[in-house]
């Protein structure tokens, strides 16, 4: 005869024998390494900020599109030029706007590698297998109950046996966890800084001509409903005080194109400060802010243009 | 009439040479945007008016490739970053796989642990 309730007994010490391993080595792998919840605040960040990058980015294409035909009309008023002329005006002028649209477009295309990117850094950093695994094993206690009762009675430190295999699984999963993210800094951060430095340099080229642009279509538009009125004697239109207030807060609002260069520059800044294991909170709140102000700013961007038939 | 763009240092090193050369033509176009430029064009002759709308557009186009020729610059290294990145984003997406497999093999000894109950109890 053999005594089952030693067979059972055995065979749930092993079990748990086993888990404590594991969660001991995974606890081992799992120090010194980066927080997850800053990682999960950064990538969050930067899937909102290639969302409103990519707004950023048609917004931009079409200011210049449209700046591009004010210069042709203002070309095109000379009385010296022939058919011929105006052609290869016309010509000129296309080819460098579609030399732009194609930069755009590659850079709209690399945003979504880059929103990839994102979107992996924030599944992995906000993960909820570490709770998952930490139910998974509070669930043994059940089972090593069934299997021997003395087991299931068993503490540590006054803890019930399957609490502490919960709370040591979920956070050995946590720590295997965060040992990844740290893993993928030393092995990527190189990769990313450039990345984010390269993007805050497209966005700032990008910005100050969008600025530029914005400036020049307004500076027309101003010109002929609100200064050409005033510089002439005639009695002004009804609707010049409302024109004149439009064009100067709309001249304020221009400058806020900034706001996409800011919000890159933030973003690198952010990633830096993970890389040197800083634990940067004002780093990223003002990232949070850049990219809502990007965010705001493509927004009302939108809501100004009115749309064309 | 607008005040004189300054002239560009010849001693500068390429790269700030162009970067002046771009602030300039932007620069030169502000000030041909101007009303008092705008303004001024009216008092010339249609002869001198041509030539003014003709240069401008000069310098615009002048202006414009220049900064279609660093975006593009800034493109290809972007472009060129691409293969590290997704290497980058592969190697976070199998982190989330083995952080999964690890709950997994809980899983794995709680049903192991369920079948034994079952049949150590049946014996």
């Amino acid at each position: 005869m053999f005594d089952l309730s030693r067979i059972q007994f055995r065979v749930a010490r092993l079990a748990v024998g086993g888990l404590c391993i594991a969660v001991f080595m995974l606890l081992a792998a799992g120090c010194g390494a980066a927080r997850a919840g800053r990682f999960e605040a950064f990538a969050a960040a930067g899937t909102a900020y290639t969302k409103a990058r990519s707004e950023f980015l048609q917004q931009s294409l079409e200011t210049y599109i449209d700046r591009d035909s004010l210069e042709l009309r203002r070309q095109h008023a000379a009385t010296s030029l022939s058919v011929s002329d105006r052609q290869a005006l016309l010509n000129s002028q296309d080819q460098i706007v579609r030399v732009r649209m194609e930069i755009v477009d590659d850079l709209e295309l690399h945003g979504q590698v880059l929103r990839q990117y994102f979107t992996a850094l924030s599944r992995l950093s906000a993960s909820k297998e570490d709770t998952a695994a930490a139910a998974a094993a509070a669930k043994l206690s059940g089972e090593l109950g069934k299997l021997s009762a003395s087991l299931a009675t068993k503490s540590i430190g006054g803890t019930p046996i399957g609490n502490v295999l919960g709370r040591a699984t979920g956070f050995a999963v946590g720590a295997f966890r965060n040992r990844a993210l740290a893993r993928h800094l030393s092995e990527s951060a190189a990769t990313i800084d450039r990345e984010l430095t390269l993007e805050e340099e497209a966005l700032r080229l990008l910005a100050e001509e969008m600025i530029a642009d914005q400036n020049a279509l307004k500076n027309d538009d101003r010109r002929t409903k609100v200064t050409v009125p005033f510089r002439a004697a005639d009695a002004l239109p009804p609707d010049w005080e409302h024109d004149r207030r439009f064009h100067l807060l709309a001249q304020a609002n221009i400058a806020k194109a900034k706001a996409a260069q800011d919000a890159a520059r933030q973003l690198r800044l952010t990633f830096e400060s993970l890389s040197k294991g800083e634990n940067d909170q004002g780093g990223v709140a003002a990232l949070h802010l850049a990219i809502e102000r990007l965010s705001r700013f493509v927004g009302n961007f939108a809501a100004s243009q009115t749309p064309k038939p | 009439m607008a005040s004189q763009t300054p002239a560009i240092p010849e001693s500068l090193p390429p790269h700030e040479l162009r970067n002046a050369l771009k602030r300039t033509l932007k620069e030169t176009l502000e000030r041909m945007d101007s009303d008092e430029f705008v303004f001024a064009q009216d008092t010339l002759n249609e002869e001198e008016r041509n030539a003014a709308m003709i240069a401008r557009g000069g310098v615009f186009r002048a202006w414009r490739k220049l900064n279609n020729e660093d975006l593009d610059a800034i493109r290809d290294q972007l472009v060129a970053n691409e293969p590290e990145l997704r290497t980058a984003t592969a190697s976070l997406e199998q982190s989330l796989k083995d952080l999964s497999k690890v709950t997994q093999v809980v899983n794995t000894v709680n049903a192991f642990l369920a079948v034994a109950t079952k049949a150590l109890t049946i014996l």
